[in-house]
């Protein structure tokens, strides 16, 4: 994994934590705290069907289509205007009942360089200087898409 | 270079301080600590060490370099960049490595398209990403490295193309055009720029089959093709255009000013003119096509005068964006009536930038005011404050320090106020830069280049200040400095 | 970034969107479904994702445009059908009247609830509206970017809130009629404002939520802020309903009578008005209900308000309702910044107290000098007692309007909020009774300066510095509105002249106040010539100390000396009739003093002119007072010394005694030979000698109170005083008291020749200065260079001119415009 340069990040990686070539094999949870904050409860302990502990949860978790799930902090995830109005809790949708955005059309590679961007916006907001965020070349166009889906 | 006199000369052999090797001098040996020579492997490990630490005195970069590279694009904005905009810079980086867009949303081609014209890398292989024949429009900011088949090619590839934009399209030949005819293009808006090579028959052929179906036709840089007899065929068979810009096309005169008059549907219209016109055939002109305009842009015709602005007070009921532009001949007391009492809604975009008297030898212009000054600053702002949202006052220079007081007084603010350009205001100094600041709440961009008072403005976030003096100076040095 | 060789760049995967043209109808089936859950609250099953990225793979295959249309359509029919029908079944019958008033209360109270029924349903239609609209444009996020930058659309939301405004608000509530949805909405909103105004509780936060709605539905697409329904349809039908309202609330007030109800109820409405823009409707009506109120309310009837007989604002005034008139005040001053009726009022009440006032104290006058002209016809001395109740009269004016000046002091810092109009109102109105003369008889300047004497002679005996400092400030405002300041200064100088002379001031440091006081407030020129009053008699009393030590030292010790106190006066600065000789015209000769008395004098005279060469003195006999020692040979041998102060001339009618022998008399001629006083004054110095019961030191032949030219009068050694020193006081003479008629006229005489004068002077002044000056003009500058003295008869200045031009001060230059030269 190589989001080991966000530096002020906490990165505790997780015994499901699963390298990237084996992805396609394995679709795993990754926990990813950012902070000092006590880690959360894992999602699967708390009861889908009581929204209020959702609504109130710091976290969310985000799947990609293959089935890769990611469990940022709630403000960071609404980085992306999209998962923002999914998650909106006023909307009533599944989602903002669950805390769960299942993003259908995009990778697990995709979306853990879109986690890793949202990481990289809240850190740099509004700082005058930016540095660079590394993107691999061969992501780009993906990225790019899901950029546009996610409206981040 | 004066010390290196004292040492061996290069190709000689000597000792390395350090290691105590003996290796050859070269021009790129390096002193020892007590002034010896150091053999390639010590040279290269000093320089290593010296390196580190300047590496870290420069650690926290503050990108100042790119601040102000942005803050001239007009970016101010803290914080990162949106994802979408980083991936589209990196796909423009690795243009030559991709092979299709796949489904990439027509917007993001749109902006991919812009920067990779901004970089001028535009180019033949580049051009087949954006032929997709399911799109219907197609923007290309910077065609001049396309050749003649590339233009064929686009409208080959595309059939369902209505708006065409091609800016810089030197080598848009009558032989592409005939080729778009001959595709029967639903094509509803054409804007060309530099296409200087198509002859006035090709031009008059194309009027005369698209004629019809076009809304907006902007043509700009058509040199000395275009002449009257063009524009009079264009206007006899666009019946439809509601949105006209002709700009730099030298041929075109008082004919085409008057032939422009019957586009009855007009609601957009932005003339350039090279050659002088008459000023009653101006008056005519726009006294026929204002009352249905919303879009009115008049630049460099120096024989306008107030009657023209009366027009404009009388006739315009819907004009948003106004730009009036290069005259000495209106005055403040035109503007003034222009703006008192203007039946028309506040506009949204002014710009009157060099209306102003031009006599050096008198540089204050005389006592009853030519061009946009005081009063008419202020009527200005009166009527259109409040729907503004982008200015250019450049280089009207009669507006006064008291009037930009008293538009930018406490109390007073322009809600909607973006972009504003006061460059070659002397007048303008910080407090009026602070006052400007205050009154416009949504303010992004400042241009201010020649504004000599400005020495120390405060600048909120998120503001990007252009051409500020003390905006300048970090850039010389630092250009001295790499 | 160099470009080094790699691995093609994989385009996103075409076919994972799965979105094809055939698949348009499948996608949109299923988004419709979805959509229709959102409106029936069914959403919690729904995964946003999934409807967002539906409709993004149905943008992304360009059909963007149709799916915009297809969700307009399924809103429309979505309102047209449902949500119409929800509204238009709450619409019960009794809404559909046409009621404007509040008749039967029943009536009221069944289309109150029907009302509430129907604004409850709408609400909610909005508010679901509102929320599922908000909810489907956030999921519909995608399209909703790309139709709006892109096709330059309304956001969806944008467009569906105009199609509830014309799909629902502006449907027709039933196909037969136009009455719409809207209109049933506008009358009930204000048939329950008209309940809540006649003081029924409604529910507001309702209504308030009704016009959210109103405030969130727009004219245009464009959604200017000036389009809201709120401001372009239900703003004017409210203010016009208001309008009728208080203008027949103002007709209702009115004819109740009772102003102070009207402002009660005028300052609740406005109030109340403006909690209701901001609890009930909006706050962006705030200041036009104000407007409807100022005017229909209040402009329209605070003038009748105001002179509301038996309440309005005189009876306010008189009963002192300081809450009263803080209301009228502040209705007043919101819509005329003069507050025209209120200023009348109030300026028409002080100038007829102010007058009562006046008619008082000339009723008590023409009753004492009824009373003075009783005893015998032709006799100049008025008696004591009467005299002393003109004074009385006079003082008693200046308090009186000290007292109003106070009640209106009071009311104004109160009531009126110190508002500068009503003061200067106020001033000008005290200034106008004050100075008003009936037959040109104005006797304000002479009241105030007997109460300024009253008090410094005895008023301020036992009181602290304050209170003094208090009673003279309330002098000083009164001299404020006096115009004719000369005509006070001249009656000043004469009583304060006595005051000096006859050492009667209780205090000289409040005397000194009292002038710095006057400096302050008319200038210094008013007060010159009074401190130089206060010079002389600084001056000479250091005169009268070297003059006795030049005595002592010049003559035999031994020898028993007349001690001598002297006042030099400065004859220009004191009152002309102490400083003349002159009565009536006549001459009158200096009166033969005593040997040894005429000896002082002389050696006196001697001295000062020794002092002061070129000087000439002309003693006041007749101002002086004189110690001497009496002894009185009682019958039964024993001798009684007393020491007596009587005035000059009783003094030299006393010492001719010594030269008669006991038991014998003087008649009143002889006196008069001997003495060569003055008839007036004999007559009143014998009075006090011969008639007064306790300081009878001389009997009079026959015992009567006049004094006849054949009259007997033998010195009394059998009188009788309980005090070693006795004081013997002249009859009337010394008391400052006010003038009768012919010393009043004498008085105006003077002053109106001082006046001319002082015209003069002026107009020698100014065109010294200017040369050549148009009559006009000139006029203007001679006004207000002596307005400060006092306001200059226009004809008086005339004649002067005329006057100067035949005496060649001056010339005329021009006819037309009249203009005048001075001659060098």
């Amino acid at each position: 994994m190589i989001i080991t340069h966000l530096s002020p990040a906490r990165l505790v990686p997780l015994p499901y934590f699963h390298p990237i070539p084996s992805l396609s094999f394995a679709p795993s949870t990754t926990y990813l705290f950012i902070g000092t904050s006590p880690p959360p409860t894992p999602p699967h302990t708390m009861s889908a069907s009581d929204p209020s502990s959702s609504s109130q949860s710091e976290y969310v978790t985000l799947v990609s289509g293959d089935g890769f799930e990611f469990v940022i902090p709630r403000s960071t995830a609404c980085v992306s205007g999209t998962i923002r109005r999914m998650l909106e809790p006023s909307s009533r949708f599944s989602e903002s009942v669950t805390g769960r955005c299942v993003l259908e059309n995009i990778s697990g590679i995709v979306l853990e360089k879109v986690c890793e961007y949202f990481c990289y916006n809240e850190k740099n907001k509004n700082q005058t200087y930016v540095p660079d965020m590394d993107i691999p070349p061969e992501l780009c166009l993906e990225l790019l898409m899901a950029a546009d889906y996610l409206d981040a | 270079m004066m010390g290196a006199n004292s040492q061996p000369f290069a190709f000689q052999l000597e000792n390395c301080e350090i290691c105590g090797k003996r290796f050859t001098v070269t021009p790129y040996s390096k002193a020892g600590p007590r002034g010896g020579l150091l053999c390639a492997k010590c040279s290269k490990e000093l320089a290593d060490d010296e390196k580190k630490p300047r590496a870290n005195r420069r650690a926290p970069r503050s990108g100042r370099r790119q601040k102000q590279s942005n803050l001239l694009d007009g970016f101010a904005q803290p914080g990162a960049p949106s994802l979408a905009e980083m991936c589209t810079k990196k796909v423009a980086d690795n243009i030559n490595d991709i092979e299709e867009f796949g489904d990439l949303p027509p917007q993001l081609l749109h902006r991919l398209g812009q920067i990779l014209c901004k970089r001028r890398v535009l180019t033949s292989r580049t051009l087949n990403l954006f032929l997709r024949s399911d799109l219907n429009f197609i923007d290309i900011y910077d065609a001049a490295k396309l050749e003649t088949q590339d233009f064929e090619k686009i409208f080959a590839f595309m059939p369902n193309l209505y708006h065409v934009n091609f800016r810089f399209a030197s080598q848009m030949k009558d032989k592409v055009v005939d080729y778009l005819l001959d595709r029967d293009l639903k094509i509803k808006r054409l804007q060309l720029d530099a296409a200087n090579l198509i002859s006035d028959a090709c031009w008059q052929q194309l009027f005369r089959k698209l004629g019809p179906q076009l809304e907006s036709l902007k043509l700009s840089n058509l040199d000395s093709s275009f002449d009257d007899e063009t524009v009079e065929v264009m206007c006899r068979e666009c019946t439809a255009l509601q949105r006209l810009k002709l700009k730099q096309c030298w041929k075109m005169g008082n004919r085409s000013l008057r032939a422009i008059s019957e586009l009855l549907s007009l609601q957009h219209l932005s003339l350039n003119f090279v050659q002088e016109v008459d000023n009653e055939i101006l008056l005519n002109t726009i006294s026929k096509t204002s009352p249905r305009l919303r879009t009115l842009s008049l630049e460099g015709i120096s024989t306008a005068d107030d009657r023209l602005l009366d027009i404009i007070h009388v006739n315009c009921r819907a004009l948003t964006k106004f730009r009036f532009s290069d005259n000495a001949v209106c005055s403040d007391r035109g503007f003034v009536a222009l703006f008192t009492d203007w039946s028309n809604p506040p506009l949204e975009f002014v710009d009157l930038s060099s209306t102003r008297d031009v006599d050096n030898s008198n540089p204050d212009g005389p006592a009853d005011a030519i061009g946009l000054a005081s009063h008419g600053f202020m009527a200005l702002m009166n009527h259109s404050g409040p729907g503004l949202q982008k200015l250019n006052i450049a280089s009207c220079r009669h507006v006064s320090r008291s009037a930009f007081e008293e538009v930018f007084a406490a109390g007073k603010t322009y809600p909607n106020l973006e972009e504003l350009d006061v460059s070659f205001h002397t007048v303008v100094d910080d407090y009026v830069v602070g006052r400007i600041f205050q009154c416009c709440p949504k303010l992004q961009k400042l241009v201010a280049f020649a504004c000599f008072n400005l020495r120390d403005a405060q600048v909120p976030a998120g503001v990007a200040l252009i051409g500020g003096l003390r905006a300048q100076d970090p850039i010389v040095l630092e250009g001295h400095h790499y | 970034m160099s470009l080094r060789a790699r691995n093609k760049i994989r385009a996103p995967r075409r076919g994972m969107t799965g979105s094809k043209t055939n698949d348009f109808e499948t996608s949109w089936a299923e988004l419709s479904t979805s959509l229709k859950k959102i409106h029936t609250k069914d959403a919690s099953a729904l995964s946003f994702e999934e409807i967002y990225r539906k409709s993004y793979n149905i943008v992304l295959g360009m059909r963007g445009t149709e799916l915009y249309e297809r969700i307009q359509q399924l809103e429309r029919e979505w309102l047209d059908t449902e949500v119409h029908k929800l509204v238009t079944g709450a619409i019960s019958p009794s809404l559909l009247l046409a009621k404007q008033l509040v008749d039967a209360q029943d009536q009221a109270n069944e289309r109150r609830d029907a009302g509430e029924r129907f604004l409850a349903v709408l609400k909610e239609a909005w508010e679901d509206h509102q929320l599922c609209m908000k909810m489907i444009t956030d999921v519909l996020m995608y399209m909703d970017r790309v139709m709006s930058t892109d096709h330059r659309k309304p956001s969806i939301y944008v467009a569906s809130m105009a199609l509830f405004r014309d799909h629902v608000l502006r449907a027709p509530i039933r196909p037969d009629t136009t009455t719409s949805v809207y209109d049933v909405l506008e009358s009930t909103v204000l048939f329950m404002l008209q309940l809540e105004r006649s003081g029924h509780i409604i529910d507001r936060p309702l209504i308030r939520h009704c016009v959210y709605m109103l405030e969130g539905l727009y004219e245009t697409i464009t959604e200017e802020e000036s389009s809201k329904l709120y401001l372009t349809v239900f703003e004017p039908a409210f203010l016009e309903a208001s309008k009728k309202f208080y203008q027949a609330e103002g007709r209702r007030l009115l004819e109740t009578g009772d102003a102070a109800t009207f402002c009660k109820v005028a300052t609740e409405r406005l109030s109340e008005e403006t909690e209701r823009c901001i609890d009930t409707l909006s706050s962006l009506s705030k200041t036009k209900i104000k407007d409807v109120l100022d005017n229909e309310l209040i402009k329209n009837n605070i003038a009748e308000v105001v002179n509301l007989e038996g309440t309005g604002v005189r009876t306010m005034l008189d009963n002192d309702r300081i809450d009263n008139l803080r209301s009228v005040y502040v209705l007043s001053a919101r819509v005329d910044s003069k507050k025209t009726p209120l200023t009348t009022a109030v300026q028409r009440r002080i100038v007829e107290m102010g007058k009562e006032i006046n008619a008082s104290a000339i009723a008590s006058q023409v009753s004492t000098s009824a009373a003075g002209k009783k005893p015998e016809p032709g006799e100049k001395k008025p008696a004591e007692k009467p005299v002393n109740q003109q004074t009385v009269a006079a003082i008693k004016w200046v308090d009186d309007i000290l007292r109003l000046k106070q009640k209106f002091d009071n009311i104004w810092e109160n009531a009126f909020e110190s508002d500068q109009v009503l003061q200067s109102a106020i001033t000008s109105s005290f200034s106008e009774f004050i100075n008003f003369s009936q037959g040109g008889d104005s006797r304000s300047s002479e009241y105030l300066s007997l109460f300024f004497d009253e008090n410094l002679k005895k008023g301020i005996k036992g009181k602290t510095d304050a209170e003094i400092d208090i009673l003279l400030d309330n002098g000083i405002t009164l001299l404020r509105y006096i115009k004719d300041k000369d005509m006070f200064e001249a009656y000043y100088k004469k009583h304060l002249s006595r005051r000096l002379l006859m050492k009667r001031s209780v205090s000289m440091d409040a005397e000194r106040q009292m002038i710095s006081k006057m400096k302050m407030e008319v200038g210094n020129q008013f007060t010159q010539r009074l401190e130089s009053m206060f010079k002389d008699m600084t001056i000479s009393e250091d005169l009268t100390s070297s003059y006795k030590e030049h005595m002592r030292q010049s003559s035999d010790p031994d020898q028993k000396r007349i001690e001598l106190d002297i006042n030099v006066l400065t004859s220009t600065m004191w009152p002309m009739e102490i400083m003349s000789n002159a009565r009536n015209d006549e001459v009158q000769l200096p009166p033969i003093l005593p040997k040894e008395v005429d000896s002082v004098k002389q050696s006196f005279e001697q001295f000062y002119l020794g002092k002061h060469n070129g000087r000439k003195l002309s003693w006041q006999a007749s101002m002086g007072t004189a110690d001497i020692r009496a002894t009185f040979q009682r019958a039964n041998g024993k001798v009684q010394r007393h020491e007596l102060n009587v005035s000059t001339y009783a003094m030299i009618i006393l010492l001719l005694f010594n030269d008669v022998p006991t038991g014998e008399s003087l008649t009143y001629t002889e006196i008069q030979e001997r003495t060569r006083i003055p008839d007036h004054d004999l007559i009143r110095n014998l009075q006090s000698l011969a008639v007064a019961p306790k300081t009878r030191v001389l009997k009079k032949d026959p015992m009567s109170k006049d004094v006849k030219p054949t009259d007997k009068f033998v010195f009394n050694n059998e009188f009788q005083s309980p005090f070693m020193k006795v004081r013997i006081g002249v009859v009337s003479g010394s008391a400052n008291k006010v003038e009768n008629q012919d010393q009043r006229k004498e008085t105006e005489k003077k002053m109106s020749e001082e006046r001319g004068a002082s015209i003069e002077a002026a107009i020698v002044r100014i065109m010294k200065q200017r040369k050549t000056l148009i009559h006009s003009q000139l006029m203007t500058e001679v006004l207000s260079q002596l307005s400060a003295r006092f306001v200059p008869d226009v004809n008086m200045i005339k004649k002067r001119i005329e006057s100067l031009i035949d005496r060649e001060y001056l010339e005329r230059v021009e006819e037309d415009p009249p203009t005048y030269g001075y001659v060098a």
